[in-house]
C-alpha cells in the first residue's frame, strides 16, 4: 500500500467516523466533516465553472473583438455585470434582467418540455392500456389486461382526487363533495403504496452505501495488517 | 372593548398630554372628563354630558363617592318612606341616569359592564340602598385595588402565588394586608378623592417609564377555569387574573376567616406596588372573593331564589369590572403586548412532545451500533453470495434483451450524473453493462452532468477492468456539461452550422451521432430532464438507464410509458452471476432483514402502546 | 417601466425560446446563442453564490462568531481545493484522487447514516401521523417490499407467485404515475403563470 492510500484509507476512515458520530449527537466533529464536505465541493466547483463555463463562453470571445463571437458576448457580459451588482444593496434591483431572462427562458423550456415529455406520453400512456390491440387480441379480451388497465385509470385519478382534496382542505374549504373524498381515500392508498415502494427504495440504496463504506474499512485495516 | 392605539388626550389644567382612558393626569392630578369610551360598546354622545362626568366605571365611583352624601340622603328618605325607585329616581345621581338612558338605547352594544352596572343599579333600589350603596362602594374599591394589586404582580413577573400553611394564597395575604379593620371607610373615602404625591409619582411612575416583562402563561389556563367567560379574552384580560378566579370560587366554597396581615406582608406588599393607592378600604378579602358581599347588597331583592343563577352572573359581572378597572388603571402598553402575546398564543403548546427528544437519541444511537455491528459480522463471516436472482423484473429482462440487441456498428452515448454516494451501487450495476459493450467492441463516448462524474469515472472503469485499457481513449473520459437542462437542450438542437462557434462547449458530443443512451444517474430529475429536453427532439435516440434504487418507483411511469427502453436498479443488476459478485448480495439480504426486523418490531410497539391515533396535540402546524 | 422591464424580458426569453423550439430549422441557432446566454449567466449566478457563502463565513471568523470553526474549516478547504486545482490542474489524476478521497466516503457515511436514521424513523412514523389509509398502505407495502427484496419468495418458483409478485412490483407506478402527473400539471400551471406575468419569481 503506497502512503498516499494510506494516508487516504486513514482520512476516509476518520471522516467517516465523524459522520457517524451523528448517531451519538449531533458534535463538533459532524460539523467540521460537513463544512469540510462543503468547502471541497465548492471550491471544485468554481474551479469546474470558471473552466468549463466562464473562460471559454465568456471571456475568450471577448478577446477576439470584431468578430461575431465577439459582439454575441457582450449581451452575456453586460448581463453578468447586472447580476453581479446583486451582491450590493443598491444594485439588487438591477439583477432582475438577467434573473427575468432565467426565469423566462426556463418557464418555456419547461412548459414544451413537460408537455411533450411527461405529460403527453403519461396520460397517452393510461389510454394506449385500453386500445383494443392490448386489450383484446385474436378476437379474446384479455381480461387481465383490461383489469389492469382500468385499476391504472382509477389509481391515477385517485391520487388526482388526493391532491385536490389536499388543495381544498389547505385552502381552508371544509365541503368538498363525496364522490372527491371517496376517491380520496383511494388515492391515499395508491400514494402510500407507491411512498412504500420509494421508502424501501431509498432504504436499500441507503444499505447499499453503508455496506460499502464498511466494506471499504474492512478491507483498508485487512490491507493495513495484511500487508 | 379596548382602544387599539395609544391616542392622546391632553389635561384642561395643566395642558399636558395623558393617555386616553386616563381618569386623573398624571402630571397635576386633575380629573380628566368626558374621557372614558369603550370601543364599540358604549357610544358617548358628543356634547351632550361633556360638563358633566360619564358613564364610565371609574368615574361613576368617584362620583359616587363625591355624591355619597347626596345618596345617602336620598337613600335615608327613601328609607322613611319604604319607597324604592320611583322616589329615588330624581335624586338619583347623574352617573345613574345616564346609565339607565344608555342602557337603554345600546342594550346589546353595552356589554357585560353595562350589565353588570344594570344589575347592581337594580340592586340600588332597594331599601337597603344606603348600606348597600356604600357596602357596593367599599367592595369596587376593594375590587380595583385588588385588580391593581394583580397587575402589580404581572408587573414583577411573580410565579404562581405560594400558598402559605392555611393555603391561603400569598397575593391574597398582600391584598388582606392592605385592608385595616372596617369603620375607616368614609375617611378612605375621602383620601380617595386626592392625590398624594407618592400617588402621582407612582402612576407617573407607571405610565411612562415602567418595563414591564412578557408573561408567559399561556391564557388558555384563564380560560380553562372560566371556559364562559369570553369577556376575558375580549379584555385581554392579564393572566394571573387565574389566580383571582379559582380562589374566588375556592373562598366562595370554604367561606374561611380571613388571617390578620402581617407587617412582612403589608411591608412587602407596600414596597412593590406601582400603583397608587386610590383607597384603604377594607372589605375582608373573603367579602371580595366570595359573592357574600355581594349578597348583602342583595338580600332583600326578590331574586333571592335564585342565588345560584346570580351568583354565576355576579361572579362574570365582577370580572369583567375587575377586567375594565385592570384597563382604565392604563394599561395601555400591557394590553397591547398582551394583545400581541394572545395572537401568539395560537401557537402550539410548548410542552407537546419534548420529553420524547432524549429516548430518541438513545434509541438511534443503539439501533445505529446494532446494526452497524451486525452488518460488519456479515461482512466479515458470511460469504459473497453468487446466486443468480430467481426472478428477474421484466425491466431487467429487457435490458439485458437490448443489450445484446446492441450490434458493433451501434454508437452508445454514455450520461453520467451521480454522486459519490451512490457510486458503490451504480459501480456494481454498471460495471458488467460496460464489460459487455467493451467485449462486443461497442464504443462509447461519455459525458458527464455533474462534477462528481470527473473523478468517479476512474473508479468506475478500474472496477469494470477497462481503465489500464482505455489509454488514448480519451472519449471514454467523460467530458462535464455545464449547464443542465439548458445543455442539454442545446444539445438535442446543436445543429453543425450554427453562428457564434465558440461560444459553444467544446468537444460536444453531436446526438446525431448516436444511437443509444445509457443514462448512468442517481437522479430521476436527470431522468425527466433528459426525456423532457432531449428525447422529443432525438426521435431515432433510444434511452436505457441505469438508476439506484431510490429512484427506481420514480422512473417506472418511464418505463411503461415507453420513454425508457428499459432499466436497471438497486440489486437487480444483469440477471447473471457477475453483478451478483461485484454487491455482496448476502450481506445486502443480511442488511435488509434487520431492517424488516425492525420495521415489524416499530409497528407492533407503536400498537401496543395506543400510538396509532392521531396525537391530540400537533407539534407544530 | 422599471417594475414592467424584467417581465418584458422573461416573457420575451420565453416566447424566443419557445419559437426556437418549435422552428428549430431556422431558428435553431439562434436559440443555442440564447441558452448558452443562459448557461453563462446560471454559472456567474452559482459563482455568487459561492461568493456570497465564502464572504459570509469569512464575516464570521473575522467577528469571532459562535461557531466560527465551521466557517474556518470551511473556508479552508475552500481555498486549499481552489489553489491546488488551479496549480495543479482540474484534470490531474492526482488532485481528482485527493478529491476522491476526501468526497467519497464523506457523501457515502452520509448516505449510509440515513438508512441508520431511517430504521428509527418507523417508530416515530405512527406516533406523528397515526393510523389512516395512507400510512396503513405505507405499511403493508413497505413491509411487502422488503420482504420481495430479501428474494426469499422468488427462490420458491411458484407459478401463481411470480405472477403475483410481478404485479406487485408493478403496483408503486401508479401512485407514481399519479404524482408525476400532478407535478407536471403543477409545473405547468407556473410556467404558464410566468408566461403571462401572473408570477415574477424574479421580483423582490
Amino acid at each position: 500500500m503506497s502512503s498516499a492510500d494510506l494516508i487516504l484509507g486513514l482520512v476516509g476512515l476518520a471522516l467517516t467516523l465523524m459522520i457517524f458520530s451523528y448517531l451519538i449527537k449531533d458534535n463538533v466533529f459532524f460539523g467540521i466533516a460537513l463544512y469540510l464536505l462543503v468547502g471541497v465541493g465548492t471550491g471544485f466547483a468554481t474551479l469546474l465553472i470558471i473552466r468549463s463555463v466562464i473562460l471559454p463562453m465568456l471571456i475568450k470571445p471577448l478577446t477576439q473583438p470584431g468578430t461575431q463571437a465577439f459582439y454575441l458576448a457582450l449581451v452575456p457580459l453586460i448581463l453578468s455585470v447586472l447580476l453581479a451588482l446583486m451582491l450590493f444593496k443598491r444594485g439588487s434591483r438591477m439583477g432582475r434582467i438577467p434573473l427575468a431572462f432565467l426565469v423566462g427562458a426556463m418557464a418555456a423550456m419547461a412548459l414544451i418540455g413537460i408537455s411533450r415529455g411527461t405529460l403527453a406520453p403519461q396520460l397517452l400512456s393510461v389510454f394506449h392500456r385500453f386500445s383494443p390491440g392490448v386489450v383484446a387480441s385474436y378476437s379474446t379480451i384479455r381480461w387481465w389486461g383490461l383489469v389492469e388497465a382500468i385499476a391504472i385509470l382509477i389509481g391515477v385519478v385517485a391520487v388526482l382526487a388526493f391532491f385536490r382534496e389536499r388543495q381544498e382542505k389547505l385552502s381552508g374549504q371544509s365541503d368538498s363533495s363525496a364522490v372527491l373524498k371517496g376517491m380520496s381515500k383511494v388515492g391515499q392508498i395508491f400514494l402510500g403504496i407507491s411512498f412504500g415502494g420509494l421508502f424501501v427504495g431509498l432504504m436499500s440504496s441507503a444499505l447499499i452505501a453503508l455496506i460499502g463504506n464498511l466494506s471499504e474499512i474492512v478491507t483498508f485495516f485487512s490491507r493495513l495488517l495484511g500487508g | 372593548m379596548m382602544t387599539d392605539d395609544l391616542s392622546m388626550q391632553t389635561c384642561p389644567k395643566c395642558g399636558k398630554e395623558n393617555l386616553t382612558h386616563m381618569t386623573r393626569c398624571v402630571h397635576c392630578g386633575n380629573e380628566l372628563e368626558d374621557l372614558f369610551s369603550f370601543d364599540g360598546q358604549i357610544e358617548l354622545p358628543d356634547d351632550e354630558n361633556k360638563d358633566e362626568p360619564i358613564s364610565n366605571l371609574p368615574l361613576f365611583l368617584e362620583e359616587m363617592s363625591n355624591q355619597t352624601n347626596l345618596i345617602d340622603e336620598d337613600d335615608s328618605e327613601s328609607d322613611e318612606d319604604g319607597e324604592a325607585s320611583p322616589k329615588s329616581d330624581p335624586n338619583a345621581p347623574d352617573w345613574l341616569a345616564r346609565v339607565r338612558e344608555r342602557v337603554r338605547a345600546e342594550e346589546d352594544a353595552s356589554g357585560e359592564l353595562t350589565k353588570g352596572l344594570k344589575v347592581i343599579e337594580e340592586k340600588l333600589e332597594d331599601d337597603n340602598k344606603e348600606d348597600s350603596e356604600k357596602q357596593y362602594q367599599a367592595w369596587l374599591d376593594e375590587v380595583r385595588k385588588d385588580a391593581e394589586a394583580e397587575e402589580e404582580k404581572r408587573a414583577r413577573r411573580l410565579r404562581p402565588s405560594p400558598v402559605d400553611d392555611q393555603g391561603v394564597p400569598e397575593w391574597l395575604r398582600r391584598i388582606r394586608a392592605l385592608h385595616p379593620k372596617e369603620g375607616e371607610t368614609d375617611e378612605d373615602n375621602e383620601n380617595f378623592d386626592e392625590w398624594t404625591e407618592e400617588e402621582l409619582e407612582a402612576l407617573r411612575r407607571q405610565e411612562l417609564g415602567d418595563d414591564y416583562v412578557e408573561e408567559s402563561e399561556p391564557i388558555e389556563e384563564l380560560e380553562e377555569d372560566e371556559p364562559e367567560s369570553d369577556e376575558k379574552i375580549v379584555h385581554n384580560i392579564p393572566e394571573d387574573d387565574e389566580d383571582l378566579l379559582p380562589d374566588r370560587e375556592e373562598k366562595q366554597n370554604e367561606a374561611t376567616p380571613p388571617t390578620d396581615a402581617t407587617e412582612a406582608e403589608q411591608e412587602a406588599l407596600s414596597d412593590d406596588s406601582q400603583f397608587v393607592l386610590l383607597s384603604e378600604t377594607k372589605l375582608k378579602a373573603e367579602e371580595v372573593f366570595n359573592t357574600d358581599a355581594l349578597d348583602g347588597l342583595l338580600e332583600n331583592t326578590d331574586d333571592a331564589k335564585d342565588e345560584k343563577a346570580e351568583r354565576k352572573a355576579r361572579a362574570k359581572e365582577k370580572e369583567a369590572i375587575i377586567q375594565d378597572l385592570l384597563i382604565l388603571r392604563g394599561q395601555h402598553e400591557k394590553v397591547a403586548l398582551l394583545k400581541t402575546l394572545i395572537s401568539d398564543e395560537s401557537r402550539p403548546p410548548r410542552t407537546a412532545g419534548k420529553t420524547a427528544e432524549p429516548k430518541m437519541t438513545w434509541t438511534r444511537l443503539i439501533i445505529g451500533l446494532a446494526v452497524i455491528g451486525l452488518l460488519l459480522l456479515a461482512i466479515l463471516f458470511l460469504p459473497s453470495g453468487t446466486a443468480k436472482n430467481p426472478l428477474p423484473s421484466m425491466p431487467q429482462l429487457r435490458f439485458a434483451r437490448y443489450l445484446d440487441g446492441i450490434t458493433p456498428d451501434k454508437q452508445v452515448l454514455l450520461v453520467m450524473s451521480y454522486y459519490s454516494a451512490s457510486a458503490p451501487e451504480l459501480e456494481a450495476l454498471a460495471t458488467p453493462v460496460l464489460k459487455q459493450l467493451d467485449e462486443k467492441g461497442i464504443d462509447w463516448q461519455a459525458i458527464t452532468l455533474r462534477m462528481d462524474g470527473l473523478w468517479l469515472a476512474e473508479s468506475l472503469y478500474k472496477k469494470a477492468g477497462l481503465y489500464d485499457k482505455m489509454g488514448l481513449n480519451t472519449a471514454r473520459f467523460p467530458v462535464f456539461l455545464a449547464g443542465g437542462q439548458f445543455a442539454m437542450l442545446d444539445m438535442s438542437i446543436n445543429q453543425k452550422d450554427k453562428p457564434a462557434q465558440s461560444l459553444l462547449q467544446e468537444n460536444l458530443p453531436q446526438l446525431e451521432d448516436f444511437d443509444y443512451v445509457l443514462l448512468l444517474t442517481d437522479s430521476s430529475l436527470t431522468v425527466r430532464g433528459w426525456l423532457e429536453q432531449v428525447a422529443p427532439n432525438q426521435d431515432s435516440l433510444y434511452t436505457l438507464a441505469i438508476v439506484s434504487q431510490k429512484e427506481a418507483v420514480a422512473i417506472q411511469p418511464y418505463f411503461y410509458s415507453g420513454q425508457i427502453l428499459a432499466y436497471l436498479s438497486g440489486n437487480q443488476g444483469l440477471p447473471d452471476t457477475e453483478t451478483q459478485a461485484v454487491l455482496n448480495q448476502n450481506v445486502y439480504k443480511a442488511g435488509m432483514a434487520i431492517i424488516l426486523v425492525l420495521f415489524v418490531i416499530a409497528v407492533f410497539y407503536n400498537a401496543k402502546h395506543g400510538r396509532l391515533e392521531r396525537p391530540e396535540i400537533e407539534v407544530s402546524k | 417601466m422599471k417594475k414592467i422591464a424584467p417581465v418584458i424580458v422573461a416573457i420575451v426569453s420565453a416566447l424566443f425560446v419557445m419559437a426556437g423550439i418549435f422552428f428549430r430549422e431556422s431558428l435553431g441557432g439562434w436559440l443555442s446563442v440564447a441558452l448558452n446566454w443562459a448557461i453563462v449567466l446560471s454559472g456567474v449566478a452559482l459563482l455568487l453564490i459561492l461568493a456570497r457563502f465564502l464572504l459570509t463565513h469569512i464575516g464570521y471568523i473575522a467577528r469571532g462568531r459562535r461557531g466560527f470553526i465551521y466557517s474556518l474549516v470551511g473556508v479552508l478547504a475552500f481555498l486549499v481545493t481552489l489553489i491546488a486545482g488551479s496549480i495543479m490542474g482540474i484534470d490531474n489524476p492526482v488532485y481528482l484522487k485527493w478529491i476522491s478521497g476526501i468526497m467519497r466516503p464523506l457523501e457515502t457515511a452520509l448516505l449510509g447514516l440515513i438508512a441508520l436514521v431511517l430504521a428509527t424513523f418507523s417508530l416515530k412514523l405512527f406516533r406523528e401521523r397515526g393510523w389512516n389509509a395512507l400510512t396503513l398502505s405505507f405499511t403493508v407495502s413497505a413491509v411487502l417490499f422488503l420482504i420481495l427484496g430479501l428474494g426469499v419468495l422468488q427462490a420458491i418458483h411458484f407459478g401463481p407467485l411470480n405472477q403475483l409478485i410481478r404485479v406487485v412490483e408493478g403496483l408503486p407506478m401508479i401512485g407514481a404515475r399519479g404524482l408525476l402527473i400532478g407535478v407536471a400539471l403543477g409545473g405547468l400551471m407556473m410556467a404558464m403563470r410566468v408566461l403571462i406575468g401572473a408570477e415574477r419569481p424574479y421580483d423582490d
